[in-house]
């Protein structure tokens, strides 16, 4: 469904979708700009923490506008903000409530502990 | 779920420099657009994967028009484009000296002009792509 909502060149996270098929246009354009001496600059934006600086007004207004229904309006933005994560290990259940750039780290440091 | 989301939370700055008409789209090699799905790649404006916006321009004003486009969209959503690590390269090898001064002034201090940005640079294995694309012998 996503992919039928977004432009003819989505960023990615969508099948068939690789950032092979980047490396690949690219290759192409610049050999084709050099061969036509065409004057093209590329610029590669830099985005600052780009997740966790995604604004959940913004992001709902957005999905209203793609014609998202009212239940998804209210539950995809949580999958942004405010998770909480519970790990069960052999039943026993752990509550983790970090912030997003820690939460990668404290997921391998379990899994480490799990191997 | 999530980088679904992502794509979509994305997708009004990308269509901002879609639509806009004044900025001026590169026409990607018909031998591109014959290998990829109809529809994917006709005017190249931009390439993008994740997080990573490569935009392709072809003067200054289409340089302004970029920025409009990304104070808009930060007012927005809030979200920060750092001048300071992002990139230009020249697409055609040269050192262009009027970008050069165009992009010193806007805090863009990396402009390359013998090789691709960092993340192209850092999966891409241009010889064999090129080779495989363009031996006679590998086209349909």
């Amino acid at each position: 469904l996503v992919k039928k909502l977004l432009n003819p060149y989505p960023p990615g996270f969508i099948p068939s979708k690789f950032i092979d098929d980047n490396v690949l246009a690219l290759s192409m354009v610049l050999e084709q700009a050099k061969s036509l001496e065409l004057s093209v600059v590329g610029i590669l934006l830099d985005q600052e923490k780009v997740c966790d600086r995604i604004n959940a007004g913004n992001l709902k207004s957005t999905l209203h506008k793609f014609a998202f229904p009212q239940s998804s309006l209210i539950v995809s933005p949580k999958l942004f903000f405010g998770n909480k994560v519970q790990i069960n290990i052999n039943g026993s259940l752990l509550n983790l409530s970090y912030k997003k750039d820690a939460f990668v780290r404290t997921i391998r440091c379990h899994l480490y502990c799990l191997t | 779920l999530s980088p679904l989301l992502f794509n979509i939370a994305l997708e009004p700055f990308l269509l901002s420099i879609l639509q806009d008409q004044q900025m001026v789209s590169y026409q990607s090699p018909s031998i591109l657009r014959c290998m990829l799905p109809e529809g994917s790649i006709s005017n190249l404006k931009y390439l993008a994967y994740a997080d990573d916006v490569c935009v392709f321009l072809h003067n200054q004003n289409g340089f302004n028009l970029l920025q409009s486009c990304m104070a808009y969209y930060g007012r927005v959503s809030n979200a920060r484009f750092n001048e300071h690590n992002s990139e230009a390269f020249s697409l055609n090898g040269k050192r262009d000296a009027s970008w050069a001064d165009k992009l010193g002034t806007l805090r863009i201090t990396t402009y390359s002009h013998l090789s691709p940005p960092r993340i192209y640079r850092a999966i891409s294995i241009p010889g064999i792509l090129l080779t495989l694309y363009y031996s006679p012998t590998s086209l349909p």
